[in-house]
């Protein structure tokens, strides 16, 4: 059975997570795992906490924490998001290197536990890894020529053309859609911070795993898109793409997370010697 | 401050919530929804156990083995193992507090399971929109899953894809763990021979036709049983737990 304990940071110790250790964490990596959108650490639907265990049992130490104002931990007031993250993070880490020392810090997120990370790892050179689920992705050259190919090619485009025209109306009379209004709220990191992010990660030779699922379709319709449309000489080289524009983007099904673990599973084996400290902490 | 920890031979993940008054004789136990249910309902929680922590009563939230942070997969779990697990949760929540008054508040299909537990600490009950049975529990999971299947469907028509041939499952359960909830019902008049009972509902229909005994309204529609990706977080359904617990 899988070691854990309760993690804290923060003011007075208020901040909360869980942590799963692995049989030696003596040089081992930590991977640590934001919240995806309002949902508490473990979720959605318990992901986090599997996905913790199965990086555990290669080796790395994970932690799924509750940010302000998520989960078990209370919101600061005053403070804008990317304010509160940032010393959320500054918490996180000074608890992570009081417990275990110095160690490569990989961050892995859905949605905006994605683009926190991204802030994050554009201001921090201790993040060596980057987990992103359904990230925020430039559009390349040919994002809207793909677009439309897909659209005419399909039938359903075309049987549902009243609806849809239906919705521009709307949409040009001020009624956005629930997706767009979505969007509207996440507090997505800028170009700058993309750039900054990606270049530092190149250069650090770090590694990045990059899902995207049919939630990203408005901005990501190909595998590869991410890294090219970044224009960073190197980027590919440190990207792992995964596509699934079938998939749900909490993964609302069970035999998608399985999917999704074995992948992480996999890419987590492939970079663990690269993530480890070379000596003993 | 909240106390997580694990219990039960280590397999059951708790947070424990000591009482502002640490002398205080009282304690909650929450027995938590299960699968989506408990997604939206995380956060109220928490906010309920830290409420009345604040007004002098112990609370303790767990998760049932094979679900949440506990340890343990869906299909090694039974409804025997999940009943053991609120027996537990309550002894352990007895011997961290010295409390000896003990309220149990189920929610969903947490609170099936908490009716089928007669504990001589167990004091109150609270159900909080209880499911009427483990089988219309399971006809619900079955729609969910339906649901998702159309949803993917209709996902593959939008964007151009195949239909995937999948097993399209919110959760993966055991044909014998499906089985054991198919056998539970919820049975508020057991209950009422042993302790104080009262029913949580956000369904006005329920209240007014008189189901449950002693069931209040709290004035909240909630909409449970459509699924979809939101949070709750019902104000007034826990001022109207929150007052019979601290009654």
């Amino acid at each position: 059975m899988m070691q854990e304990r309760a993690f804290r940071y923060g003011e007075n110790d208020r901040g909360l997570g869980m942590l799963t250790l692995p049989e030696h964490t003596q040089n081992a990596p930590v991977v640590v795992m934001f919240n995806a959108g309002l949902l508490y650490r473990a979720e959605p639907y318990r992901l986090n906490v599997l996905a913790c265990r199965r990086l555990a049992e290669i080796g790395y130490i994970c932690l799924r924490v509750d940010i302000a104002g998520k989960g078990d931990t209370p919101a600061r007031k005053g403070l804008t998001n990317r304010e509160s993250v940032a010393l959320d993070w500054r918490y996180i880490k000074q608890s992570l290197i009081h417990q275990f020392g110095e160690r490569n810090l990989i961050i892995m997120g859905l949605c905006s536990g994605a683009d926190n990370g991204i802030k994050i790892a554009a201001h921090d050179k201790d993040v060596k890894g980057l987990i992103l689920m359904d990230a925020i992705s430039k559009k390349d050259k040919g994002f809207a020529r793909r677009a439309l190919i897909n659209k005419i090619s399909n039938i359903y485009a075309w049987i549902k053309l009243p609806e849809r025209l239906i919705k521009t109306i709307r949409h040009l009379l001020g009624n956005e859609s629930h997706l767009e209004k979505s969007i509207a709220l996440r507090d997505a990191p800028n170009d700058q911070d993309l750039q900054q992010c990606f270049t530092n990660l190149t250069s650090l030779d770090g590694r990045i795993l990059a899902v995207f699922t049919s939630q990203a379709l408005y901005h990501y319709n190909q595998k590869g898109q991410f890294s090219q449309a970044m224009e960073i000489a190197g980027m590919g080289q440190i990207c792992e793409e995964i596509f699934w524009p079938n998939v749900q983007h909490l993964y609302s099904i069970q035999e998608h997370r399985d999917r999704l673990l074995t992948v992480l599973g996999n890419w987590g084996k492939a970079h663990f010697d690269r993530f480890r400290t070379k000596e003993p902490m | 401050m909240i106390e997580p920890f694990f219990f039960k031979q280590n397999l059951l993940f708790g947070c424990y919530h000591p009482a502002a008054d640490l002398d205080s004789r009282r304690l909650l136990i929450i027995c938590p929804p299960f699968f989506d249910d408990y997604r939206r309902s995380y956060r109220a929680l928490s906010d309920l156990a830290n409420a009345c922590a604040e007004q002098g009563v112990h609370v303790l939230r767990f998760d049932f083995f094979g679900t949440g942070e506990s340890q343990g997969l869906l299909d090694k779990a039974t409804v025997s193992v999940w009943k053991e697990d609120i027996v537990a949760a309550i002894e352990e929540g007895v011997a961290l507090s010295g409390a000896d008054k003990v309220t149990l508040l189920g929610v969903r299909f947490g609170a099936v399971l908490a009716a089928q537990i007669i504990h001589t600490n167990v004091k109150q009950y609270i159900f909080w929109d209880p499911l009427a049975s483990g089988a219309s529990y399971l006809r619900w999971l079955d729609e969910v899953n339906d649901i998702l299947r159309h949803q993917h469907w209709q996902l593959s028509r939008d964007v151009n894809i195949p239909f995937e041939d999948i097993a399209y499952e919110n959760f993966r359960m055991s044909a014998v763990l499906k089985n054991e909830i198919a056998a539970l019902a919820f049975d508020q008049s057991a209950i009422d021979k042993v302790a104080e009972s009262c029913v949580i509902t956000t369904d006005p229909l329920i209240y007014d036709a008189k189901v449950y005994a002693n069931c209040e309204f709290p004035g909240l529609r909630y909409d449970w049983p459509a699924y979809h990706d939101g949070i709750i977080s019902p104000k007034p359904v826990l001022e109207a737990i929150g007052r019979r617990v601290l009654q």
